[in-house]
């Protein structure tokens, strides 16, 4: 497995200004320790006394509550507590805090189950081991109900009713649209042009965090919380913990330690966090509480499963003319972030592409299922498949030129995607060129093997703020100590991807200092400014702007002070590069940032400098400030005998901006060609009756280091001006294009169509049956 | 035109003789686009009457 960049500088946008710090290779800050095993994750805090809490869960998918005796379990000699829904305060909760009805979710709830895995009751006890055994001492009564899994089912008339009051089981339900679809339909129609339609299901996928979920809550009699938690939100944490507990945020602190991974999976309130702190509560006593790999598998969340209906209509000549999209997604027992991904994949669903009518009409359906949720791509993979497969079919039905139809069609500069979103920057005609041109240079690939396309474009921050946060949406502070050493508080959340490491960067820059001069501090709500933490790609662009803010305002104080101490006419500007403070039009004419500091905060009668940033998108459309755009490439062969895949390469062209860390931007890659294959051939949830099937890392299978093919970067440079020096999102949207790529390459090396994810063996191999019977019977 | 929160109008809808979710999944469960050509006459016909 090896990554290489291919430099391309593209872009009139592209600014000619050279960096010290940003676009060099840079080392994660915290890497030396995690690779020494100095990093304490959640799993590792002890604090004294601490007890041990462990979950009893649902063995049913859908049931009432009759009875809760939890007597024999408290008798068991080590136990100290047993909690049920009856010692909460029974508050409903959901990060969709705007909407009352979205908050559907009693973790312990009082009345009834539904999906299994739900937890029912906790124990602490002083060993785990005590713990685990009294659950088997907990008797709970159920009346089993009749359970639905499927949400074409769960609409049905007759169908169970999961949530009270919720008619048909329909969750929430969004509707795109822009231009006359039906009128462009009939136009086309009329015009000779090629209208086709396809029905898809696409699978879910756990998030598969090395960390599974675990929290420590440690509540003292002066009524203060403290939760060590792995999430990707300290401040929702934060937020949720207190509304559940009937607090004040004020009195909640959330620490988050190093995070073992979150991919979308660990911003909302989990059950770890919750029955810890319910329990420490009432103790007043630390409890610690850490999932087993199966429990994180029955009952975290997952990426949401959908059935896409799409209808297309091109032109002979590969003009998009109109599109309408149906989807009923899978959200299981509740809404969770899953209300997001139903808006995210009808919107991305168009993207990257200029339709002149677009109509998507998206239904989230409750089932008795584990809950679905946002991972990584929010929505969008599932759309690209279905998408980009279909343009690729018509493209052959037609006999056109792929690259070209795609290219006439994407989207450009300046473009506005009706009434949804605004695009700035955008590389994507330049990501199909780059594509097409490595494409062709690999020649004839031999038999059952070919390379399959998919372009995408993704957002950089969600604009949405459905938590009701009335904070900004990120918020920094500098402090600059005497020796000029900088102390950056953030609220972003590290877990794993690097931002830290990003916005360490960011801040050298601006300040023109090195980047070991800068100490990052996030991830601990007393001491960092609240933020609305890692999803939605959006800590480079919006917690980069605010650091980047931030160290504005603390230069700015320390420049001022060199103007007067410099004597220097007020025509001249003045910067500072590695750490060195200058005239920029005489460089030579200086002094050291160090010595200046040390003046500086002298005037400033000792006070240290500190400076403050913050970030909200405004005038931004409804999605996101700005948008990255990618085209990869996938190069897959299939072995007609046994319908297995192999994947050769992978080439991704990408447009995010301005790179800011080209080590981070490899690690990105390369995470999300795993994550993304695994989900195009390996990784599925499989449930009979509405228990999984595999909770386990044996018969759940995700890519192995020694499988992942060779991954290759095009670096199409734009410059995105909302962006913290021209930068987008790069990561995230990485995971989109995969499974459709996939499956062009295998529709390219076996003429087969394939609609259902993942693209396992079998169904290859019955495709492959269909279509020689298809041709035997011509 | 539909969606979660809406309650007012899924209140209207249903007070002029339409079950809202009834409508709501026929717009995705048949071809066309009949549940708001419904909705648009609804609408219409009530304009006129003000």
């Amino acid at each position: 497995m090896s990554t290489e960049i291919k430099e391309l500088k593209y872009s009139t946008f592209k600014t000619n200004i050279k960096y010290s710090v940003i676009n060099t290779k840079v080392h994660n800050v915290d890497g030396i320790a995690k690779v020494t095993g100095r990093a304490q994750y959640t799993f590792d805090i002890k604090l004294p006394g601490m007890l041990y809490g462990k979950i009893l869960r649902s063995p049913h998918p859908h049931a009432k509550i009759i009875n809760i005796d939890v007597s024999k379990a408290m008798e068991l000699p080590g136990v100290k507590a047993v909690v049920t829904g009856k010692d909460t305060l029974g508050i409903k909760q959901g990060i969709w805090r705007r909407y009352e009805e979205l908050c559907d979710e009693q973790i312990l709830p009082l009345e009834k189950v539904r999906y299994i895995g739900e937890p029912v009751a906790a124990v602490a006890a002083v060993t785990e081991e005590i713990a685990e055994a009294a659950l088997d001492l907990i008797d709970v009564e159920y009346e089993v109900l009749p359970a639905v899994y499927e949400p074409l089912d769960a609409i049905k008339k007759d169908a169970p009713v999961i949530h009270e009051g919720v008619e048909r089981n329909v969750n929430v339900t969004r509707h795109i649209e822009w231009g006359d679809v039906d009128e462009a339909f009939a136009e086309a129609e009329k015009n000779g042009g090629y209208i086709r339609e396809d029905w898809f299901r696409c699978s879910g996928q756990h998030h598969m965090c090395m960390e599974t979920r675990a929290a420590v809550s440690s509540y003292t009699p002066e009524g203060k919380l403290t939760v060590w938690a792995s999430t990707q939100s300290a401040y929702y944490t934060q937020a949720l913990i207190a509304g559940v507990l009937g607090m004040r945020e004020g009195d909640v602190r959330v620490i988050a330690t190093y995070v073992g991974g979150g991919f979308g999976g660990k911003f909302e309130l989990d059950a770890a966090m919750f029955c810890s702190a319910v329990l420490s509560k009432k103790l007043c006593k630390p409890v610690k509480i850490v999932f087993t790999r199966e429990e994180d598998f029955i009952a975290s969340k997952r990426r949401t499963p959908m059935y896409y209906y799409v209808r297309t209509a091109m032109s002979r000549d590969g003009m998009l003319l109109a599109r309408e999209s149906r989807m009923f997604s899978n959200g299981g027992a509740y809404t969770g972030m899953g209300a997001t991904a139903l808006y995210l994949s009808g919107f991305f669903h168009s993207f990257p592409y200029k339709w002149k009518a677009y109509r998507y009409d998206g239904y989230r359906v409750y089932t008795n299922t584990m809950p679905s949720t946002s991972m990584r791509g929010f929505g969008a993979p599932q759309a690209m498949f279905c998408s980009e497969q279909q343009i690729e079919w018509m493209c052959a039905d037609l006999g056109l030129d792929p690259y070209e139809v795609r290219r006439k069609n994407a989207h450009t500069e300046c473009y506005e995607v009706p009434g949804q979103a605004f695009i700035q920057s955008c590389g994507m005609t330049e990501c199909i060129d780059k594509i097409e041109e490595w494409a062709k240079s690999k020649g004839d690939l031999g038999p059952n093997r070919a390379i399959g396309i998919s372009s995408c474009g993704f957002m950089s921050g969600g604009i949405f703020n459905w938590f009701d946060s009335p904070y900004s949406f990120s918020s920094a502070v500098v402090t600059i100590n005497i020796d000029g050493t900088v102390e950056l508080y953030v609220g972003c959340q590290d877990i794993g991807q690097g931002s830290n490491t990003t916005l360490a960067i960011i801040a050298a820059e601006t300040l023109g200092v090195k980047i070991e001069d800068i100490k990052v501090h996030s991830g601990d709500t007393e001491h960092c400014p609240a933020d609305l933490g890692a999803w939605g790609s959006r800590q480079t662009l919006m917690g980069g702007n605010a650091v980047k803010m931030a160290c504005e305002d603390a230069k700015k104080q320390l420049l001022e002070f060199a103007y007067a101490e410099m004597g220097l006419n007020i025509v001249y500007d003045l910067d500072i590069k590695d750490r060195w403070v200058h005239v920029i039009a005489r460089p030579e004419r200086g002094m050291k940032y160090e010595d200046l500091v040390k003046k500086a905060i002298r005037a400033k009668d000792g006070q240290r400098i500190v400076g403050r940033g913050y970030y909200t998108p405004h005038r931004k459309g409804m999605i996101s400030p700005a948008y990255s755009y990618m085209m990869q490439a996938v190069d897959a062969e299939v072995d007609p005998e046994t319908g297995k895949i192999k994947v050769h390469e992978i080439m991704t062209a990408h447009d995010c901006g301005q790179p800011i860390n080209p080590l981070g931007l490899v690690g990105q890659l390369e995470g999300a060609a795993s994550m993304a294959l695994g989900y195009a051939y390996l990784e599925d949830l499989p449930t009979d009756e509405g228990k999984l099937l595999n909770p386990n890392l044996v018969d759940y299978k995700v890519i192995k280091a020694p499988e992942m093919p060779k991954t290759g970067m095009i670096d199409i440079e734009t410059y995105e001006a909302e962006g913290p020096y021209g930068a987008k999102e790069a990561g995230e949207g990485l995971t989109n294009p995969t499974a459709a790529a996939l499956g062009n390459a295998i529709f390219h090396a076996m003429g087969i169509q394939m609609k259902e994810l993942p693209l396992t063996p079998e169904r290859i191999l019955k495709a492959l049956k269909e279509k020689k019977e298809k041709e035997a019977n011509k | 035109m539909f969606g979660t929160g809406d309650k007012a109008h899924r209140a209207w809808i249903e007070s002029q003789g339409y079950s809202y979710i009834d409508l709501l999944l026929e717009q995705v469960s048949e071809p066309g686009n009949k549940s708001y050509e419904i909705l648009s006459e609804l609408i219409e016909k009530a304009q006129d009457k003000l």
